[in-house]
C-alpha cells in the first residue's frame, strides 16, 4: 500500500470525488447530514496550505518620467477579502437513499464528480435492508412512538408464530406483484423466461418486499428485518401499523436502522464524527473498490447474488 | 437597479478617500470631462484585442482620426502627464473591487478584519469605504489599545462592531469611565469590551438600564451584577425578552424555584441566551430519562448546556455497560457532568473504563 503525505488544499480536493457511505444518525434529515459533511470538509481544507493572492501589478510615479512598476500580492485576491478559499456551497455533496428524520444506518451519497456514478446507482433500484424496531400495545398517530397515543390494546395472546405467519403472507403477496411490475405481459414467453431467472427488478416506482421476517420477538418488543427497494419512512412504520391491526392488537414502529444497501454495510459507514480529509479519503476508496468490481451487475433486471466474503478479499488486496 | 446605483456610490465615495490620499497608481482618481488623450487612451483599450497594426489600418478609428487632425507640432512633442486621468471604478457588489486601491481597507486586512463578511451587509459596505484611515481610524485603534484591548483581536473587534469608528472618543472615554464609575476594575472594564465588541456602541443610559434590569429581575446584589457582566458580557447586550422567555422557562417548565435560577445564572449564563427548546428538550432528556433530580441537576448545571444527542449516546452507552449509575452514595458512581466534558478518547478511558473501538461499534447500533 502506498502513503502519501498531502499537504496542499488543491491535491487533496482533487481526491474528494466518488461515493461516499456514511452512517446516518436518527433525528436528522439526510440533507442535514450533507450540510454537516460538506462544512466540515470544506473547513478542513481551508486549514491546509491553500493557493497564494495572485500577484498585482502597480505602475507608479509621474508619467512624464520614468515610472516604476512593483509587484505584489494582491489584496483582492486576499483570504480576508474574498471569503475562505474553500466554502461549503463548492463542494457538491448527494445523498441518493431517501431515509427519512427517524431513520438511521447506512447513507450513500455522491461526492463532487461521483455524483454521476452515484445518481446511476440509484437508478439501478438497489436493494436496502432495515430492521424495523416496533413495540406491541399502542398504536399513535404517526405510526411512529413520538407521536399522540391514540389507542391501547392487549398483546399477551401474541406469539411469535402469528408474526411469521403475517409476515410471509405479505412477502407473498409483494412476490406475486413483483412480475406486475415487471413491465412485460404476464401471459407472453418473455415473461417466462424472466421468472425462470429468479427475482426480479421492478419497472416502476413502487415499493416492492423481497423478504419480511421476524428476527427477534421479546414482547411488547420485537424486530423485522425487510429487504426491498423504492421504500420511504412512512411505509415501514405503515408496515409494523399493519402487523399490529392484522394481530387484532396495536403495533407502533420504535425504530427503524438501515444496515445494508447494495453491498455497503453498516461496518463500512463513517460515523460523522469520523469526517475528516484522511478519513473521507480511505473511505471513498474502499467504495470505488466495492462498486468498482459489481457495477456491471447493479444493471441486469435480475437480482444477482454476490458473497460478502468475496469482497472482504478483494479489499484486502 | 437599485444596488447598482447604490454601489456606483460606493465607487464615489471611495474616489473622495482616495484623492485625499494621493495615491500615485495608473487608476487614479476620476474625471468626469474626458480629454481628447483620456479618450484615446479609453479606445485604444476596447480595441485591445487588435494588433497595433489593424488599428493604424482602420481608418473609422478614433486612435488614427486623432493623429491625422492638423495639431501643434511642438505641443505634440511634450510628453504629457496622464497620472490623473483614469477610468472610472466600475460598481461592484463586494470590496474586493476596490480593496486595492484603497489604503484603507488594506489596512483593514493588515489588521485582520475579514472583510468580505461585510459583502452581505449593504449598509456596512457603504459606511466602511467612506472611512480615512488617518482622520476616522487611527485614533479609535490607538484608543482600544490604551483600554487593554489586545492588539491581536482587533481584528475580530471590528469585524463585529465596525461601527465603532461612529462614535467619538469623548463618547467612548464616557462610556469606560460609566463602567469604573461603577467599581469595575479596570481589567476587568478591559475584558468586558473586549469579549463584547458591541458594548461601546451602546450609551451609557442603555447600559446602566440593562444592568438594572439584571439587578431587579434576578435579585442580584452590586458585586453579583459585576461578576455576571465580567463572566459573560454578551448576557447584557443580549435581547432582554429572550432572557424573559429562558427564564420563564426554568422557572415554569423546569419547576427551579427564584433562588435556583439564580445560581444557575451565576454558574452558567449562556444558558439563557440558548434556544429555548433545546434547552426543555435536554431538561426532559436528563430528568425523565436519566432520572436526575432537580437538586443534581443543579450541582451539575454544565449538563443542560449540552447537545441531546451527545447526552444520549454517552448515558446509552454506559447504560449498556451497566454503568449508568449517577448516585454519589452507592458504588461505581458517575458524575453527571462527566457526560459533557472531554472528548471521545477521554470519555471512554476515564468514565466508561472500555475502548473507543467498542464505543464507535455502539454507536452504529443506535
Amino acid at each position: 500500500m502506498i502513503q502519501t503525505v498531502l499537504r496542499d488544499a488543491p491535491s487533496v480536493w482533487k481526491l474528494l470525488k466518488g461515493v461516499i457511505c456514511i452512517f446516518k444518525p436518527a433525528g436528522v434529515s439526510p440533507l442535514g447530514v450533507r450540510r454537516m459533511l460538506v462544512s466540515k470538509l470544506a473547513d478542513e481544507l481551508n486549514e491546509l496550505k491553500c493557493r497564494e493572492p495572485i500577484p498585482y501589478v502597480t505602475i507608479e510615479g509621474d508619467t512624464t518620467k520614468n515610472l516604476s512598476i512593483s509587484v505584489r500580492p494582491s489584496f483582492s485576491d486576499h483570504p480576508l477579502v474574498v471569503g475562505p478559499r474553500y466554502q461549503a456551497e463548492d463542494i457538491k455533496c448527494y445523498p441518493i437513499s431517501r431515509l427519512g428524520f427517524n431513520t438511521s444506518g447506512v447513507l450513500l451519497a455522491g461526492l463532487n464528480s461521483g455524483i454521476a456514478e452515484a445518481v446511476e446507482l440509484r437508478d439501478s433500484l438497489t436493494i436496502r435492508t432495515y430492521k424495523i424496531y416496533g413495540e406491541l400495545g399502542y398504536s399513535t398517530d404517526t405510526n411512529f412512538k413520538t407521536g399522540k397515543v391514540i389507542e391501547r390494546s392487549k398483546y399477551d395472546r401474541i406469539y411469535r408464530g402469528m408474526i411469521d405467519k403475517w409476515c410471509a403472507s405479505i412477502q407473498a403477496s409483494h412476490q406475486s406483484k413483483m412480475f406486475e411490475f415487471s413491465g412485460v405481459n404476464l401471459q407472453s414467453q418473455e415473461a417466462y423466461d424472466l421468472a425462470v431467472k429468479g427475482l426480479i427488478r421492478p419497472k416502476m416506482k413502487e415499493v416492492l418486499i423481497y423478504n419480511l421476517k421476524c428476527t427477534e420477538f421479546k414482547p411488547p418488543y420485537f424486530t423485522i428485518e425487510v429487504q426491498c427497494v423504492n421504500e420511504f419512512e412512512e411505509y415501514l412504520t405503515l408496515l409494523i401499523h399493519e402487523i399490529g391491526y392484522k394481530l387484532h392488537s396495536n403495533a407502533t414502529c420504535i425504530g427503524i436502522k438501515c444496515i445494508r444497501h447494495t453491498l455497503f454495510t453498516i461496518n463500512d459507514a463513517l460515523l460523522l464524527k469520523h469526517v475528516k480529509l484522511e478519513h473521507v479519503i480511505d473511505n471513498l476508496s474502499n467504495c470505488r473498490s466495492i462498486l468498482g468490481k459489481y457495477s456491471d451487475s447493479f444493471n441486469s433486471p435480475h437480482l444477482v447474488n454476490i458473497d460478502r466474503n468475496e469482497i472482504a478479499t478483494t479489499q484486502q488486496q | 437597479m437599485k444596488q447598482v446605483q447604490l454601489f456606483s456610490q460606493l465607487g464615489y465615495h471611495l474616489l473622495q478617500s482616495c484623492k485625499t490620499k494621493s495615491i500615485t497608481s495608473v487608476n487614479h482618481g476620476l474625471q468626469y470631462n474626458f480629454s481628447p488623450v483620456t479618450q484615446i487612451f479609453r479606445f485604444s483599450a476596447v480595441s485591445s484585442s487588435n494588433t497595433p497594426k489593424d488599428i493604424i489600418k482602420r481608418k473609422d478609428d478614433v486612435f488614427v482620426e486623432s493623429i491625422e487632425e492638423p495639431i501643434d507640432v511642438e505641443a505634440s512633442k511634450k510628453l504629457i502627464d496622464v497620472s490623473d486621468y483614469a477610468p472610472a471604478l466600475l460598481p461592484s457588489y463586494n470590496l474586493a473591487a476596490y480593496v486595492d486601491k484603497s489604503p484603507t481597507l488594506q489596512e483593514f486586512v493588515k489588521l485582520g478584519v475579514k472583510l468580505y463578511k461585510f459583502d452581505a451587509k449593504m449598509n456596512i459596505m457603504k459606511y466602511i469605504l467612506t472611512l480615512d484611515f488617518e482622520k476616522d481610524v487611527k485614533n479609535h485603534l490607538f484608543f482600544l489599545v490604551d483600554k487593554g484591548v489586545p492588539e491581536d483581536s482587533l481584528g475580530r473587534f471590528i469585524t463585529k462592531n465596525p461601527y465603532i469608528f461612529k462614535e467619538s472618543l469623548d463618547n467612548l472615554q464616557v462610556r469606560i469611565n460609566y463602567l469604573l464609575s461603577k467599581k469595575f476594575p479596570p481589567e476587568e472594564v478591559s475584558r468586558i469590551i473586549t469579549r463584547e465588541p458591541f458594548w461601546l456602541s451602546r450609551s451609557t443610559q442603555a447600559i446602566d438600564r440593562r444592568l438594572g434590569f439584571f439587578q431587579k429581575f434576578f435579585n442580584l446584589t452590586g458585586d453579583e451584577v459585576r461578576f455576571l457582566t465580567g463572566k459573560r458580557p454578551k448576557l447584557i447586550t443580549h435581547n432582554l425578552d429572550a432572557i424573559k422567555v429562558n427564564t420563564f422557562s426554568f422557572k415554569e417548565e423546569m419547576g427551579f424555584n427564584d433562588i435556583e435560577v439564580k445560581s444557575i445564572l451565576l454558574d452558567t449564563p449562556k444558558l439563557f441566551t440558548k434556544d429555548r427548546n433545546e434547552l426543555v428538550e435536554q431538561f426532559d432528556y436528563v430528568h425523565n430519562v436519566m432520572k436526575l433530580s432537580h437538586d443534581t441537576i443543579l450541582k451539575n448545571v454544565i449538563l443542560l448546556g449540552n447537545r441531546k444527542f451527545r447526552t444520549e449516546q454517552r448515558h446509552r452507552f454506559l447504560e449498556s455497560l451497566g454503568r449508568a449509575q449517577y448516585d454519589p452514595k452507592l458504588p461505581q458512581y458517575v458524575s453527571p457532568s462527566s457526560l459533557t466534558l472531554g472528548d471521545d478518547l477521554e470519555f471512554c478511558q476515564n468514565v466508561a473504563k472500555a475502548s473507543v473501538e467498542s464505543f464507535n461499534l455502539f454507536l452504529k447500533t443506535l
